[in-house]
């Protein structure tokens, strides 16, 4: 068997569990501050893919992470209607991570923990911290601490001259940051 | 000591509050060593001290500040005069009690470090005899001080051998015994009545002297016994006392206030803010229902919420005067130790700002202080011989501006030498030799802010190690300011900090473009016009402008900047239909204006700024969110960010070079709204070339070919510098030469003196031939197309290269215009040739 040496803190790990288009992903239960649906979605135009916008959670505004894309994950295999808020305590701050569906909480006696494989993308497997197994699926354990170091990205100038597809130099910034990030 | 945990933080905090305010006072104090009611503050912040740190059986601390005590009672009773000497004691005392404070909090202990050598400083200072008695200062006080001091040593030394524990009604009757003995002693002294009653606020919530807090009273009234003697207190006390008190700032009075829990207040602050949303709801409803009697209670709920709202803002906001005092010590200190000459000037002291942005940017301030004291100015010699007054200035000047806190530290000192920053960022790899040609002063500046960056040849003990730029800027930014800097060598450096008002409630408009709404800060916004028949969109080479009142302002479309995506059905030219019927709203920043091109401003309203990640701000294009009237969040655009990224600024300018030959104005293709049905007489045609249309002085007509026109600035007079004929001004961090076209000097006016330093004149930049120079002008009037043969002989060249000068001249709208000769003026601007 593959399994790993588990600290102290990993063992008797409880994780919430959600579904991001064809994949399962966890995070530790007590991050979880709270799920919310329905909330109203502001976009940030010019802003990351990553950030799906913004809502207001009681007054408090949160920063909506768009998961799939943060995972790197085909947007076409998005289940229709996904729109839970599932508010996480990064550090000091909450973010709000947008997810499809949620999972149950698994704790120790569910999950086997496992490394990462090797063979997946090296920026998304710097964003997992092991894979649990269960007797049926995977489920992605995320450093949800990673999130605090999305950055957004100052495209080109609006009068840089002969360059005004600006949505074009979005996309490309972002891969290109995104690897000077993790580097 | 489980039990008085909570003592001990009030004791801590208390402590450090007293000793903040004596490094102040003792500071203001060597200014002016006669003032003897904060001889009196003074003293009294250490008998705080003294008192409940033997209280608490602090023993190191109640020693040195009894020594500390004694000191200034010599001091108070006029056996001992102020002097630079006493000062380093009583601060170095206080740097100690400090340490000492600190180590109680980490360990609840005052650890092993030895202070004897502090003691044995303050003994001895204490001990020095006075030569001259006569210079006694406050000769007449000496009875009834000693009085005083002695009635107040018996007091402690019985505190000390027995602490009282005094319940809480004892400690009431004895706050009401003072109460009483203030209104006996009447009101004579009214900077004395506030003192002791703040001193005695300040003794009793610890529950640690008690008996000083009578004994305070009996000072008191002795005092109000002796009316003669607050008389001869220095006016300028009481009357400072009185107009500053309740502001907290440098007097050394504490108003009589409260403690209130600083999360309670930010609960309160979200309170508001929610309140204010509800109430933008409850409006809404209002409107929609017609009905009269909701209509009343909406707009006294509204009234309401206002004055709440006005009353929880001020109650977070202190003037920054409240952390300035202490970089009267920090100038202090650094210049003693650097052998420097420094004088801290302090303007805007009252400038109020939200305390958590207050305690945010005290770091950088400090650093960028002790920067200028130990980088900016130079030894008095240098200063001597490089003809400065060999004391050298550091100015903190604070002010609001445009909804932002601005702040600047100013030093006349040596200035950054840019060549040498740029070689050490060379040599440190940040930057390669051939992309270094093409930075401007102000981008080769920016590399200061670089992690380890450091062009001191030594490091001192203060400074020069690279470390604290880069944070500065950090910290700056965290609470979403920016730090800009300016240096001319040999002139000075001013470092411009400019900050925000989060967590605040402001006044905004709300902009709808396409589905999205945004906030926009009034204190940004100049006017909306509409885009339509009388205001048209124009082109100077690349750059989209309108014309509001002879003046020529960018354009940005906010959609196309922002990327948003009008609805698919609607095709390119039902688009421009609606970008013609969009409105502008006139921006002003960073003494610039601009046009933001949106479809229509939606509402008026206060609304709370709330904060937003750092992602988000670090688009640049946001300043922070605000939730409307519906629960929506909506973006408030940082205007300054905006104008930006779009490019107005250094960088637009650089493009605008690189364009400058190969596009012509109104070329195809390269334009955001290139629609191919440009607005009418907006662009010239092939046969006609375009003039800039001025006014000079006495009526004077010029006009300026647009193909050489780069850009349109304001500038203010007082910004300009004047050598010989022409001027230089700082233009984006480079110099730029300007050539007035007036006949007369702008900047002085017959008698030599300084003329509308703060008017504003329209600067014409152009570019001929490569090099960069301005033109300035009293007023720019139109553009005009002429068609005349004298065009054909310069279809490529720049006008009118004259073979004499009257071909210098056309006639526009009948009127004779003097055609500006950009070679020539060019010339005489960069001093190249004739």
């Amino acid at each position: 068997m593959n399994e790993i040496n588990l600290s102290k803190s990993d063992s008797g790990q409880s994780y919430c569990t959600f579904h991001c288009g064809d994949v399962v992903c966890g995070i530790p239960v007590e991050k979880v501050r709270e799920i919310v649906s329905n909330l109203a979605l502001t976009p940030v135009p010019r802003s990351s893919d990553f950030i799906a916008g913004l809502v207001n959670l009681r007054g408090q505004i949160l920063t909506v992470v768009d998961m799939m894309h943060w995972l790197h994950r085909d947007r076409q295999t998005r289940l229709p209607a996904s729109r839970f808020y599932l508010i996480a305590e990064v550090g000091s701050e909450a973010i709000s991570l947008q997810v499809d569906e949620m999972g149950p909480v698994i704790s120790t006696v569910d999950y086997v923990l496992e490394p990462v494989p090797k063979h997946m993308e090296r920026i998304v497997a710097d964003r997992i911290q092991s894979v649990a197994r269960l007797s049926d699926q995977l489920v992605l354990i995320l450093k949800i601490e990673k999130l605090r170091e999305i950055r957004s990205l100052t495209s080109a100038a609006y009068f840089s001259v002969g360059n005004r597809n600006i949505d074009n130099d979005n996309v490309q910034d972002v891969g290109h940051r995104e690897h000077q990030d993790i580097q | 000591m489980g039990e008085h945990d909570e003592f001990i933080a009030d004791f801590l905090e208390e402590c450090d509050e007293n000793l903040d305010q004596l490094d102040q006072e003792l500071v203001a104090l060597e200014e002016n060593p006669r003032d003897e009611g904060r001889l009196r503050s003074i003293f009294r912040s250490v008998h705080t001290i003294k008192g409940s740190s033997g209280f608490f059986g602090f023993a190191k601390i109640g020693s040195l500040s009894h020594e500390g005590e004694t000191l200034l009672g010599r001091l108070r009773d006029g056996e001992l005069i102020f002097n630079r000497d006493i000062a380093s004691g009583l601060l170095a005392m206080s740097d100690a009690i400090r340490e000492l404070l600190s180590s109680i909090e980490q360990t609840g202990l005052e650890g092993e470090k030895d202070y004897s050598s502090v003691h044995d400083i303050l003994v001895a200072l204490s001990n020095i005899e006075v030569a001259d008695p006569s210079s006694r200062s406050l000769g007449e006080d000496a009875a009834a001080g000693s009085e005083t001091q002695q009635t107040s040593r018996q007091a402690d030394s019985n505190h000390e051998i027995q602490p009282i524990d005094l319940g809480e009604d004892a400690i009431d009757a004895d706050a009401v015994e003072v109460t009483n003995c203030i209104q006996e002693a009447g009101s004579i002294d009214i900077g004395g009545v506030e003192e002791s009653i703040d001193t005695s606020i300040n003794v009793v919530p610890v529950d640690a002297d008690p008996d000083s807090t009578s004994d305070e009273a009996v000072a008191l009234a002795t005092d109000g016994q002796h009316p003669e003697k607050s008389d001869e207190r220095p006016t300028d006390f009481s009357v400072e006392n009185q107009s500053k008190a309740g502001k907290q700032i440098g007097g050394g009075v504490e108003p009589t206030t409260i403690r209130v829990d600083v999360d309670l207040l930010d609960q309160l602050m979200d309170l508001a803010g929610e309140l204010v949303l509800a109430r933008n709801s409850l409006n809404r409803c209002g409107d929609k229902t017609h009905d009269p009697r909701l209509a009343t209670v909406a707009s006294r709920i509204s009234q309401i919420t206002t004055d709440i709202q006005d009353r929880v803002t001020q109650t977070r906001m202190l003037p920054i005067g409240g952390i300035w005092g202490r970089f009267r010590r920090i100038v202090r200190d650094l210049a003693i130790d650097c052998g420097k000459n420094v004088r801290l000037e302090l303007q805007g002291e009252e400038t109020e700002l939200d305390r958590s942005l207050i305690e945010a940017v005290k770091d950088p301030l400090t650093h960028l202080i002790r920067n200028s004291v130990d980088h900016g100015i130079e030894n008095p010699l240098d200063r001597i011989s490089a003809g400065k007054n060999a004391e050298g200035v550091v100015k903190l000047h604070a002010r609001h501006e445009q909804g932002q806190v601005v702040i600047e530290i100013v030093d006349d000192g040596a200035g950054i030498d840019v060549e040498k920053i740029l070689n050490k960022a060379i040599a440190r790899k940040l930057i390669s030799l051939e992309d270094a040609t093409a930075l401007s002063q102000q981008d080769i500046l920016q590399f200061i802010f670089e992690a380890g960056f450091s062009t001191a040849e030594k490091v001192s003990a203060i400074s020069g190690r690279g470390v604290g730029m880069d944070v500065v800027r950090s910290h700056v930014e965290k609470i979403g300011g920016t730090v800009q800097i300016e240096s001319r060598l040999g002139v000075g450096t001013t470092f411009t900090i400019r900050l925000p008002l989060t967590l605040a409630i402001v006044p905004a408009l709300v902009l709808k473009v396409s589905d999205h709404l945004f906030a926009v800060p009034q204190a940004t916004f100049a006017e909306v016009v509409t885009l339509g028949s009388a205001t048209k969109v124009e082109w100077i080479h690349d750059i989209p402008v309108c014309r509001l009142r002879g003046q020529l302002l960018p354009l940005v479309w906010l959609d196309q900047f922002l990327g948003i995506q009008r609805h698919k059905n609607q095709s390119d030219n039902a688009r421009f239909a609606r970008s013609q019927n969009s409105q502008i709203a006139i921006l002003q920043v960073d003494q610039m204006r601009f046009g933001l091109v949106m479809d229509e401003v939606v509402s008026s309203q206060e609304i709370v700024v709330k904060p937003i990640s750092g992602a988000v701000k670090a688009i640049g294009a946001y300043s922070a969110a605000t939730i409307l009237g519906d629960g929506i969040v909506a973006l408030i655009l940082d205007v300054s960010g905006i104008a930006r990224l779009a490019g107005l600024s250094a960088e637009m300018h650089g493009r605008l070079q690189e364009s400058d030959l190969s596009l012509k104005p109104g070329a195809d293709g390269k334009t955001p709204l290139d629609h191919g049905e440009q607005p009418k007489g907006v662009t010239s045609k092939s046969q006609e070339k375009s003039y800039l249309i001025c006014e000079v002085d006495g009526g004077r007509e010029v006009a300026i070919a647009m193909d050489l026109v780069e850009r349109l600035e304001d500038v203010t007079v007082e910004s300009l510098q004047r050598f010989d004929t022409k001027y230089v001004t700082n233009y984006r961090g480079k110099v730029l030469q300007i050539r007035s076209l007036f006949a007369s000097d702008v900047t002085e006016t017959s008698d030599g003196r300084k003329k509308f330093a703060k008017a504003t004149k329209p600067l014409v930049i152009c570019k001929y031939s490569g090099s960069q120079f301005g033109l300035l002008v009293q007023q720019i009037l139109d553009v005009v197309n002429i068609s005349e043969e004298i065009q054909d002989q310069s279809t490529s060249t720049p006008p009118l290269e004259k073979e004499s000068d009257s071909d210098r001249f056309t006639l526009v709208n009948g009127k004779v215009v003097e055609v500006v000769d950009l070679e020539r003026e060019c010339h005489l601007a960069l001093g190249v040739g004739g």
